[in-house]
């Protein structure tokens, strides 16, 4: 089989996976060496589904001994199997890299033999690119569960960022549908990365030239829309799994068809409900809010209409409004569509003069959202009455394709933002 | 300071004749009318031209009057904001450097004043345009085993590619072709030097770069999921005025 298939095997295996960042790493190139990483990531192209291309993201093989329901590379389903080989993957990668087509490599894996067998493959082809290419690239590797902890380590010493896939929001579900993988299997590995990555900060301090293990952190990926889990429930784990593993990221994958198992759900969830968590997962990292002020029993999911921050503002109109030239930091960045980047421009700004909705305008801060949430000096935005009943409606008609024609109190949100929001950024 | 409205600036399009045109006019205490670029300019009778003599020296100074008394942040916005497109960006630069000495080391937290604001707007839209660069510059393999790459960016952003494809590709040299500004990126792997050029040069491409180019694409066309087609998000995040000179989307356009 030539590469070019080969290729287009496993990029089609590896699809599903959504990270697909680059940032975080501060690696330096070394003399003689190809490539050094970009602290905030580059995207080098988008595909047609919006998403970003920065990492050449393959799977090592697709051949697997594991029978996820969800999963398409599952034993029990017919499709074209192959394998690269640890020099392909090298060659392909400093190809790419040379041409600036990609920032390093997402390698990642079906488990062939066993966990172990497959983990040496993958280091043997990010050995060769390291030690014999001096490749300083970004390079992304997934940690195959059940994985002896002497292989992760090796790994870990190579790469830049690691991830475990934590695959399904709950425990139950995840035994109903991938019974081969259990919740230790994966959350001993994510411990002891956690564990090495704090070590390895440490005896940084002491030893300049200390070896640096998985310097951009680690991540991990859930399916959504699989299982019955509410919103609530996805948003305490992800919540849990920052505080007691440091992860730098939690990816959410909404569920595409691919199995036929009488457990799974036969259509898509919207890709509405992915982009409302990644929303509140946001929330929960650069905005200091706690999973327990967004969601409660009451509401366990979030709405269609309006994103998660709204949601919480409008459940909370009595601490509104905001004065912005007196509020502190934390309060301004509860405000609805204001930024970690609008909130510190206003705190910088505001402490050498007084600010109006014009110097806010010429701030180019967005008033949006946040005009029905604060004031300026004592005064609100055109003097407008803020109460929830007005609000609701009032936001809803600014997010629907309506421009700017007249704002009628009382339509009902016929299109919401809900074509606005499948058109975000996901 | 005497605010002149009857005498327009002329300098070379440089970045030391622009810092040379505002060390004159605080030598002069006046404020012109206008700062232009000689070369585009043509002269009427009711106004008096200045031509301003480029001289380093002068440059330097303000300089470093600016890198030591407020920041070396500040001398980066004005840089950027020289090399945007963004129109009477001389006159945003002057006004900005009279803030920069009103205010001192604070004059970047007061984007609520409008030359200010002006100023880091223009700067943060050059530093946008790099950063997307950085990643949408397709290199081609010449059979010299240079690496040769077209854009065509709004801004003058050369500089701002050296030193990040310089740490990258440390001894592999390469070009990168400005063809809106006729400009280009020479890299030795040593140094980098930037001349103009207004031919496209005849490229003997290495035979290798069909092979790379047939695997980029089926890999672009493979990874998306077609379930999921989202043309839109697509363009907002990857504008179609890139589209031009990206490999994977030669069929495409």
């Amino acid at each position: 089989m030539d590469i070019k298939e080969k290729l287009r095997i496993l990029t089609d295996a590896a699809k599903y996976d959504a990270s697909c960042v680059s940032s975080n790493s501060t690696r330096k190139n070394t003399a003689g060496g190809i490539g050094n990483a970009a602290e905030c990531g580059i995207c080098h192209t988008f595909t047609s589904d919006g998403r970003c291309v920065s990492l050449l993201k393959i799977l090592f093989t697709n051949y697997c001994i594991y029978d996820c329901k969800y999963c398409i590379n599952r034993c029990s389903n017919d499709i074209e199997r192959t394998a690269f080989t640890a020099r392909e993957i090298a060659d392909l990668t400093i190809g790419f890299y040379k041409r600036n087509y990609i920032e390093g490599l997402f390698l990642s894996s079906a488990v062939i033999k066993s966990p172990d067998y497959t983990m040496e493959q993958i280091i043997s082809a990010i050995s060769i690119l390291r030690h014999e290419y001096h490749f300083n690239g970004y390079i992304h590797a997934k940690t195959i569960p059940g994985a002896s902890q002497e292989l992760v380590t090796r790994l870990g010493l190579l790469v830049d960022r690691m991830s475990v896939n934590i695959e399904l929001p709950s425990e139950k579900s995840l035994s109903q549908l991938a019974p081969q993988k259990t919740k230790k299997n994966i959350i001993s590995p994510m411990r002891q990365i956690k564990g090495s990555i704090i070590q390895s900060k440490q005896e940084m301090v002491v030893y300049k030239h200390a070896p640096s293990f998985a310097p951009a952190g680690q991540s991990t990926q859930m399916i959504i829309g699989a299982t019955p889990e509410t919103d609530k429930s996805i948003i305490t784990l992800t919540q849990s799994l920052y505080k007691s593993f440091d992860l730098k990221r939690v990816f959410y994958s909404s569920y595409i068809p691919v199995g036929d198992n009488k457990n799974l759900p036969t259509t898509a969830p919207p890709l509405l409900r992915e982009h409302r968590l990644y929303q509140a997962d946001w929330l929960l990292r650069f905005y200091g809010f706690d999973s327990s002020e967004l969601l409660d029993d009451k509401t366990p999911n979030f709405s269609n209409e309006i994103d998660p921050k709204c949601q919480w503002a409008l459940k909370n109109l009595h601490l509104f409004p905001v004065e912005i030239n007196k509020a502190p930091y934390e309060v301004i960045l509860r405000i609805p569509g204001i930024g970690v980047r609008s909130a510190k421009k206003i705190i910088r700004a505001r402490r050498y003069s007084k600010l109006s909705f014009s110097d806010l305008k010429r701030m180019r801060i967005s008033m949006k959202r946040a005009r029905y949430f604060i004031t300026c000096n004592g005064h609100t935005f055109e003097n407008m009455w803020l109460r929830q009943e007005l609000i609701t409606p009032l936001m809803l008609s600014d997010a629907g394709a309506s421009g700017y024609g007249q704002m009628s109190l009382f339509d009902e949100p016929t299109k919401g933002d809900t074509i606005k929001c499948l058109t975000g950024e996901i | 300071m005497f605010n002149r409205r009857d005498i327009i600036y002329l300098y070379d399009g440089s970045f030391e004749g622009l810092l040379t045109a505002v060390f004159e006019s605080f030598s002069f205490h006046e404020i012109p009318m206008n700062i232009l670029v000689n070369s585009n300019v043509q002269e009427t009778l009711d106004m008096n031209y200045y031509y301003v003599n480029t001289d380093t020296e002068k440059a330097y100074r303000v300089q470093k009057s600016i890198t030591q008394k407020i920041s070396r942040y500040t001398m980066h916005n004005i840089f950027f904001t020289y090399l945007s497109v963004c129109s009477d960006k001389e006159m945003k630069i002057l006004a900005y450097i009279h803030r920069c000495f009103k205010y001192g080391k604070s004059v970047n937290s007061r984007i609520n004043d409008k030359y200010v604001g002006a100023v880091c707007d223009a700067a943060l839209s050059v530093g946008n345009e790099a950063h997307k660069l950085k990643g949408f510059i397709r290199f081609l393999e010449l059979s010299n085993g240079v690496y040769y790459g077209k854009i065509s960016p709004k801004a003058r952003i050369l500089p701002a590619l050296i030193l990040h494809f310089k740490e990258r590709f440390n001894s592999m040299p390469f070009i990168i072709h400005d063809l809106t500004h006729e400009e280009c990126l020479v890299y030795n792997g040593k140094s980098a030097e930037i001349y103009k050029t207004d031919t496209i040069p005849k490229l003997d491409i290495s035979d290798n770069e069909e092979h790379y180019k047939a695997l980029w694409r089926e890999f672009y066309n493979t990874v998306a999921i077609k379930e999921r087609h989202n043309p839109k998000c697509q363009m907002n995040n990857m504008p179609k005025r890139y589209w031009q000179h990206l490999t994977e989307m030669e069929l495409a356009n």
